[in-house]
């Protein structure tokens, strides 16, 4: 079957962006890539839609962002999300295609969606965040996007079908035949991860789209490391977002997998771990007072007993907040202008109290050293 | 002499004893001996508060005794049902001062005590002539009776005890008091009640002609009797010191006692000497007991109290036709307050600022926004926070003049109206808010016209002010995304060739 750039984006390209059923037909390769970059997409409706939708989840993250078009980025990314659903497929596992094809794809696909990150020394923040939620438009279903399997079972055997309906000749006569359904969901991340020509792909994307990968921290695979998507945080903008997703979704949703990832940016062993490690954890402070600002006068009893009823639901938060207790020991707790405003000085302290009684002096002492090695402050970890 | 009783003995030199099922020596009786008077009400005086006569009733005899040395002391005879009966009056009769014995017919020995916990025995029997012969561990002595004391002489004997303080810090509960009051003063008292809505019914008692000295309200004359219902407490204070009338308070079904006294029994516990037929007074002013032969027939107070009728007191009934009342109708007004402002809980902002909004949406916490909610008019934008809007300083500022109707900060309604009244005024504020603008007319705004004021809402509102309240999109739906795998035929990648240039080659130094 021909490739139809406007039929793929209605049925592939949209989906994506907006939700629906993302049709997986096609693969696309040089010749197809080059004929999606020569075709003017104006006047298309999906495009318009796509548009659209784009735009709507970049206002989210960004102020007044200009509508995103399907430039060269966008295209390539949609490729190669494209590709990697088509390595997913269950057609692949036809005699006619060889395993070398198969390498020739993911790696043609890898490329694609490696992207040239947004060079800080050259772009100011707000058009470095504006290119980065631009591709996160595009990508930002990738956690959630998912395939519904459907287990067909009846008097002789049984047969699977990924993404598929069954055809009806299957379930017919089903007392006769005894058939029996059974479904479930899976995710694309996890499926992907788990195929060694898939996992380079997704990889790839989180490394092209940190925003997407900022916003998922508490994902099971890949695994969520915080040194390539520090720099990043410094951005006022990136800053924003991520800190309006994560309180959006609740601190006790995130705080366990940035605490882990935090925890072994202080024992990373590369040159620019200490600086990424200042960040990170002023970064964690940042938030906590963020989500402190909004519940202001409360006294230091009402945090404690806040905390512990979190903590109790999920013992993997206590270290969380013990690094905010310890934090302020290290001289990363709080901006210095939070002392100009007596008030909120005091809630900060109160907070910071509850924190540290949470954890006990002994793991506080702890937290203290592993931040401190982590941060560079050699003194205060000795 | 005495000696201890021991475990599982059978036989006993005291007739008519043997052991209960714990062991205890038991007799039919029990008795105590009382030096005086004195004690033996102190004894009846702790029985009865701590549990109901009833239980010594129904045999108890009291004999006044005479020693061989004619001295007078008083036995108190009665059925020891059970040792714990006995175990109590003992313990009660050694406070005062009494000695517990227990038997039957006239040989009472010694009940048991610490020393012998299973009672005593008497070595040998008292052989001279006596009522009673009572063995004790330092004596064996034999008594002649001198005389019996009905218990319910003592009863009615006794004279109330005045209770310190004033009469109405006796009484905690005045549900129901009753009044007796001599002929003259009834009516006055009947009166005085009914004027101040005490309900009230009244009976007369007569004295009846067995009716001797101390029972017949001091001088055998009539009485009011009167059973009041909530006496008010100065009432109470105020009939506690008027000559000739008496407050009484309930102590039973037919008996009751003077308020500010108290009967040194325990009656309520005694209630098996009080006849059911008959009504008890107890007065502590005059020291004496009424008896009425049956109880009081009440009527109420109110039907006592009257005058004369007439039937040409008054013309035929005139008729009157009813009609609505004329509506008077008060024009509301918006006057500057002179009060302190309250908080400040909407703004307008209008279409020409509502890019500072937005930027002021981008600029604060998303916490704090998301009490915030806002519609979009054609006015502009209304914003409301219910627990104040402090993170928008611009537009004009409203604050909430009763629940759900707004008016401009530093104005205030005239007249001023209360919140039910404002609210009915305009018709109600179910499912709206109702908005009055400085210098126009007032706004109803649906519920459903606000939505959660946030980033996502400003993100696609054009600057112009005409166009831009119709075109506020809705939440960004959030659809699932999900893979649909399609047939892809017998050659899945016939023609695919990857663009070589794209593809990094591995650095063979690596």
């Amino acid at each position: 079957m021909a490739f139809d750039p406007a039929q793929w984006l209605h049925h592939f390209v949209l989906p994506i962006v907006a939700g629906g059923d993302v049709r997986v037909q096609h693969v696309v390769g040089a010749r197809e890539l080059k004929l999606l970059l020569e075709t003017e997409f104006g006047r298309d409706e999906s495009a318009l839609r796509i548009a659209e939708a784009r735009h709507a989840i970049a206002s989210e993250l960004v102020l007044t962002p200009p509508e995103p078009s399907l430039d060269e980025e966008a295209l390539r990314l949609a490729a190669a999300m494209q590709n990697l659903l088509f390595l997913l497929h269950p057609g692949t596992n036809a005699p006619s295609v060889t395993r070398r094809r198969l390498r020739s794809l993911s790696t043609y696909a890898t490329a694609l969606a490696t992207l040239p990150l947004p060079d800080l020394d050259i772009d100011d923040s707000r058009t470095a965040a504006r290119v980065l939620a631009d591709r996160h438009s595009m990508l930002h279903h990738l956690f959630d996007l998912g395939r519904d399997d459907v287990r067909v079972s009846f008097w002789v055997g049984k047969r699977e079908f990924h993404g598929a309906e069954p055809p009806s000749r299957l379930l017919k006569w089903p007392d006769l035949r005894r058939v029996r359904e059974e479904r479930w969901r899976v995710t694309v991340v996890g499926e992907a991860m788990a195929d060694p020509l898939a996992k380079p792909i997704v990889t790839a994307m989180l490394a092209s789209s940190p925003l997407t990968d900022l916003f998922e921290p508490s994902r099971l695979e890949p695994r969520f490391d915080l040194l390539p998507l520090v720099p990043w945080l410094k951005l006022p903008e990136v800053a924003r977002a991520v800190a309006d997703r994560w309180l959006g979704a609740g601190l006790p949703q995130v705080a366990g997998a940035y605490t882990a990832a935090l925890l072994a940016l202080y024992n990373e062993k590369e040159p620019q771990a200490r600086a990424a490690s200042r960040t990170a954890t002023a970064f964690a402070s940042h938030v906590q007072l963020l989500a402190l600002v909004a519940k202001r006068g409360a006294t230091e009893r009402d945090h404690l007993i806040e905390l512990q009823g979190q903590v109790q639901a999920q013992p993997g938060l206590r270290d969380f907040y013990g690094l905010f207790a310890a934090a302020q020991r290290v001289g990363l707790g709080r901006p210095a202008d939070v002392a100009a405003d007596p008030r909120l000085r005091d809630d900060v302290d109160a907070y910071a109290t509850a924190c540290a009684q949470l954890v006990g002096t002994e793991r506080l002492l702890e937290l203290v050293g592993v931040m401190a090695r982590g941060v560079g402050n050699l003194q205060l970890a000795s | 002499m005495l000696e201890p009783v021991a475990l599982n003995q059978t036989r006993f030199n005291v007739p008519g004893v043997a052991p209960d099922n714990r062991g205890v020596v038991l007799g039919k009786q029990g008795a105590l001996l009382f030096a005086s008077v004195d004690r033996l009400v102190g004894f009846f005086r702790i029985f009865c508060d701590e549990s109901s006569m009833d239980e010594l009733l129904p045999k108890l005899k009291i004999h006044q005794v005479r020693t061989p040395l004619m001295s007078r002391e008083f036995l108190v005879l009665y059925a020891a049902s059970t040792s714990y009966l006995v175990d109590r009056a003992a313990r009660i009769a050694a406070l005062l001062g009494g000695l517990a014995f227990t038997g039957s017919g006239k040989h009472f020995v010694k009940y048991r005590d610490t020393t012998s916990p299973l009672g005593y025995d008497a070595t040998s029997l008292y052989g001279e002539p006596a009522d009673f012969v009572l063995y004790s561990d330092t004596f064996t002595q034999g008594y002649q009776r001198v005389k019996d004391v009905e218990f319910a002489q003592l009863v009615f004997r006794l004279s109330p005890r005045r209770l310190p303080g004033t009469p109405a810090e006796d009484l905690q509960d005045r549900e129901v008091l009753w009044i007796g009051a001599r002929t003259g003063l009834a009516r006055s008292v009947l009166t005085y009640l009914w004027r101040n809505r005490v309900r009230a019914e009244a009976a007369f008692v007569e004295p009846a002609d067995t009716a001797q000295g101390a029972g017949s309200f001091g001088q055998g004359t009539s009485f009011l009797l009167c059973r009041v219902h909530e006496l008010p407490e100065r009432m109470l204070a105020l009939f506690a010191e008027v000559p000739g009338v008496e407050v009484f308070r309930p102590v039973g079904e037919n008996v009751v006692v003077q308020v500010g006294y108290r009967h040194p029994l325990h009656l309520p516990s005694c209630a098996s000497v009080f006849d059911k037929e008959r009504f008890y007074v107890f007065s502590g002013t005059r020291d004496a007991v009424d008896v009425l032969k049956a109880p009081p027939p009440l009527v109420p107070a109110s039907d006592l109290i009257g005058g004369g009728f007439d039937l040409g007191e008054r013309s035929d009934p005139l008729e009157h036709t009813p009609r609505e009342p004329d509506k008077l109708e008060v024009q509301l007004k918006l006057v500057a307050s002179a009060t302190a402002r309250r908080r400040v809980t909407a703004t307008m902002v209008p279409w020409a600022h509502a890019d500072r909004l937005r930027q002021l949406v981008y600029a604060l916490p998303p916490t704090m926004l998301a009490t915030y909610r806002v519609a979009a008019i054609a006015e502009g934008l209304f914003v409301i926070g219910e627990q104040g809007i402090d993170g928008i300083p611009i537009g004009d500022m409203f604050q909430e003049a009763a629940p759900s109707i707004y008016v401009p900060l530093g104005m205030e309604f005239y007249p001023r109206v209360g919140a039910e009244v404002l609210t009915d005024h305009i018709g109600g504020v179910n499912g709206r808010y109702v908005v009055f603008p400085r210098g126009g007319r007032p706004l109803a705004l649906e519920h459903a016209a606000f939505e959660p004021l946030g980033r996502r809402a400003l993100a696609r509102l054009e600057v112009d002010p005409r166009t831009r309240d119709v075109r506020m999109p809705p939440p960004r739906a959030t659809t699932p995304a999900t893979v649909v795998n399609e047939d892809l035929g017998t050659l899945p990648l016939w023609g695919f060739a990857p663009d070589t240039s794209m593809i990094k080659k591995p650095d063979p130094t690596e």
